[in-house]
C-alpha cells in the first residue's frame, strides 16, 4: 500500500531536520523531528512501509523488523490524523536524502491542538464559486 | 463556464457598489510594502475606527493605486454588495461560522469572499484582477477593538499573498539596516518584547501582531499597523508610562489595552526593516532577559501554526515562504525577564550580532 500527503487539507515543510505538518481540516498541527521527519518524507512521498523500512534499515544499520514495527506505529498516527491518504496511482518515488550525523531513534510525532480555535474557515464548509450562501454539494 | 459567469456577475456588482457612494466619502491613501493602496471610507465613523492603525503609512494619492478598497457599513449598503444574493447582511447574522468562496482553492486569480459572523460581522471581497476590494461592516460603531487594531486583515492577507508576500503573525523590531522577527503564539511575550523596545533609542518599531514578510530577495518585514496590544495589568504594573497611549482605557480590563503608536511614537515607527535574526520569546522567570541560539524548526512550529491558521490564503505557499525566511535567519530563544527595562538591550545585542554593514 502506498500513501501520499492528504493535500490540500494538509501542508508540511521540513526545516532543520524537523517536519512541521499542519492540518487545515482539524486545526491540529504536528512536529516530527529527526527520524520522524525521515519517515514523513518517505511515506508521504509514496514509499510503502516495506520500501521505507528497507531504506532506513540499510542507512541506519538497524534490524529491518524493528524499523518496520516503528514505521507501522507512526503510519497509524499519520492515518489517524488524516495526514496521509492511500493512493492507487502510479508514483515516481522521490529521491530521499538522509540528514547527516543522524542516529536511529524510534520515530515519533508530537500533536498540538492549541490553535484549533484559530482555524478561520473550515474548508469543508466552503461554498461554490457563485453559489454563496449555498454550501458545496459535496460538503455533507 | 463557472469562472466566466463569476467575472461577469462580479463586474456588474462592483459598478453597483459604486452607485452607492455618497459625495462625502473619505479617501485615504497608504503605502504598504512599497505598494499604493487607496481606501474609500463610506462614513466618517468608519474612517475614525479603522484609519488610526494605518495612519503611519499615509501617502499622497496615486492615480493608479495597486489596490483600491471600498469600506462600507450599514444595512442599506449591503444591498449594493457584489454578491449574487441580496440578503448578504441577513445571511451573515444567521450563519453559524465563517463562510467563504475560493479561499483555499489555490487559484490566486479568482475573486475571494469571506463572511464573518458576529461579533466581527464583516464581509470581505477581493478581486485581484481588478485590484479592487470591498469590506462591509454592519455598524462602524460596533467594530471590536481588535479589529480596529488590525483592520482589513482578511483583505491584506489575500492581497499580500497575491504579491508573493505573507501576512505574518509576528512582530518586527529593527535598527537602521537590520532587524529581528519576533514570533510566538499569543501570551508568550511577543508583544511585551516588541512594545518594550519602543523605549530603546536605537530600535525602531515595525509592528506587533502582524507584519508583511517578503522573502523574494533579502528577507524584509514590512509594517502594516501602528498598533499594539497588551493585557491591562501588564500595562499598569510594567509599562505605566504607556497608559496615556491606551486607546480603550475604559474597557481594557475585559479586552486588552490597545495602542496606536502614531503619532505618539512616530519617530520610532518605520515602514520596513531587513531581517537579520529571528526571536522566540519565552517567559524566563528571573529578573534578567537572556538568550540562546536554537534551531529554526522550534520557531517555525509557532510561526507557521499561528500564521497559517489565521490566514485564508493558499497555505502551502505561505508555509514555504515562512520556512524560507527562518531557514535564512539565525534563530534565538529569548528568555524574557520580569524587568522589562532589560529586554531592549538584549534585543539590541542580538540584532547587533548580525548587523548588516
Amino acid at each position: 500500500m502506498r500513501y501520499i500527503i492528504n493535500a490540500p487539507l494538509v501542508i508540511a515543510d521540513n526545516l532543520d531536520n524537523e517536519v512541521i505538518i499542519l492540518s487545515m481540516e482539524t486545526g491540529k498541527y504536528f512536529s516530527a523531528p529527526t527520524t520522524g521527519a525521515v519517515v514523513w518524507q518517505l511515506l508521504s512521498g509514496g514509499y510503502s512501509v516495506e520500501e521505507a523500512g528497507q531504506k532506513m534499515a540499510e542507512h541506519f544499520g538497524v534490524e529491518l523488523e524493528q524499523v518496520i514495527q516503528d514505521l507501522d506505529e507512526l503510519k497509524a498516527q499519520f492515518l489517524h490524523y488524516h495526514l496521509i491518504k492511500e493512493t492507487a496511482v502510479e508514483i515516481t518515488l522521490p529521491s530521499v536524502k538522509f540528514p547527516d550525523k543522524l542516529d536511529y531513534v524510534k520515530p515519533g510525532m508530537t500533536a498540538y491542538s492549541d490553535m484549533e480555535k484559530l482555524l478561520l474557515v473550515d474548508p469543508i464548509h466552503e461554498v461554490e464559486n457563485m453559489g454563496w450562501p449555498n454550501i458545496k454539494n459535496d460538503a455533507g | 463556464m463557472m469562472q466566466v459567469e463569476s467575472v461577469e456577475v462580479q463586474k456588474h456588482s462592483f459598478s453597483l457598489t459604486q452607485k452607492y457612494w455618497k459625495a462625502d466619502r473619505i479617501v485615504k491613501c497608504y503605502n504598504i510594502a512599497g505598494r499604493h493602496i487607496k481606501i474609500n471610507f463610506l462614513t466618517q465613523e468608519l474612517c475614525q475606527q479603522l484609519a488610526p492603525a494605518l495612519a503611519h503609512l499615509s501617502s499622497p494619492e496615486e492615480q493608479s493605486p495597486d489596490l483600491t478598497i471600498d469600506v462600507l457599513e450599514g444595512e442599506e449598503s449591503a444591498n449594493y454588495l457584489p454578491f449574487p444574493k441580496g440578503s448578504s447582511a441577513d445571511y451573515i447574522a444567521k450563519s453559524p461560522g465563517p463562510w467563504g468562496v475560493n479561499l483555499r482553492s489555490g487559484d490566486a486569480g479568482l475573486p475571494k469572499m469571506l463572511g464573518m459572523p458576529p461579533p466581527n460581522e464583516y464581509l470581505s471581497w477581493l478581486d485581484p484582477n481588478q485590484k479592487h476590494a470591498i469590506q462591509w461592516y454592519r455598524n462602524a460603531l460596533e467594530i471590536p477593538y481588535y479589529e480596529r487594531g488590525a483592520p482589513l486583515r482578511t483583505l491584506f492577507d489575500w492581497w499580500l499573498d497575491a504579491q508573493n508576500l505573507v501576512f505574518t503573525h509576528g512582530a518586527a523590531i529593527g535598527t537602521g539596516n537590520s532587524g529581528a522577527l519576533i514570533v510566538g503564539k499569543g501570551g508568550r511575550g511577543k508583544s511585551t518584547t516588541a512594545i518594550s523596545c519602543l523605549r530603546s533609542e536605537r530600535l525602531n518599531y515595525i509592528g506587533d501582531d502582524y507584519v508583511a514578510l517578503d522573502a523574494s530577495g533579502p528577507i524584509v518585514a514590512h509594517s502594516v499597523y501602528s498598533s499594539g496590544k497588551l493585557e491591562a495589568d501588564h500595562i499598569v504594573d510594567k509599562l505605566p508610562q504607556l497608559l496615556p497611549c491606551v486607546d480603550n482605557p475604559k474597557t481594557m480590563v475585559e479586552e486588552k489595552g490597545l495602542f496606536f503608536f502614531y503619532p505618539s511614537h512616530k519617530e520610532k515607527l518605520k515602514p520596513s526593516t531587513r531581517l537579520t535574526c529571528a526571536i522566540l520569546p519565552v517567559v524566563g522567570g528571573g529578573k534578567d532577559t537572556t538568550f540562546k541560539m536554537v534551531g529554526a524548526g522550534k520557531l517555525l512550529l509557532g510561526l507557521a501554526s499561528s500564521t497559517i491558521y489565521q490566514s485564508t490564503s493558499v497555505s502551502s505557499h505561505a508555509l514555504g515562504i515562512l520556512t524560507q525566511t527562518l531557514a535564512g535567519l539565525p534563530c534565538y530563544e529569548l528568555h524574557v525577564g520580569t524587568d522589562l527595562d532589560k529586554i531592549p538591550p538584549v534585543v539590541e545585542e542580538l540584532i547587533a550580532k548580525h548587523e548588516e554593514t
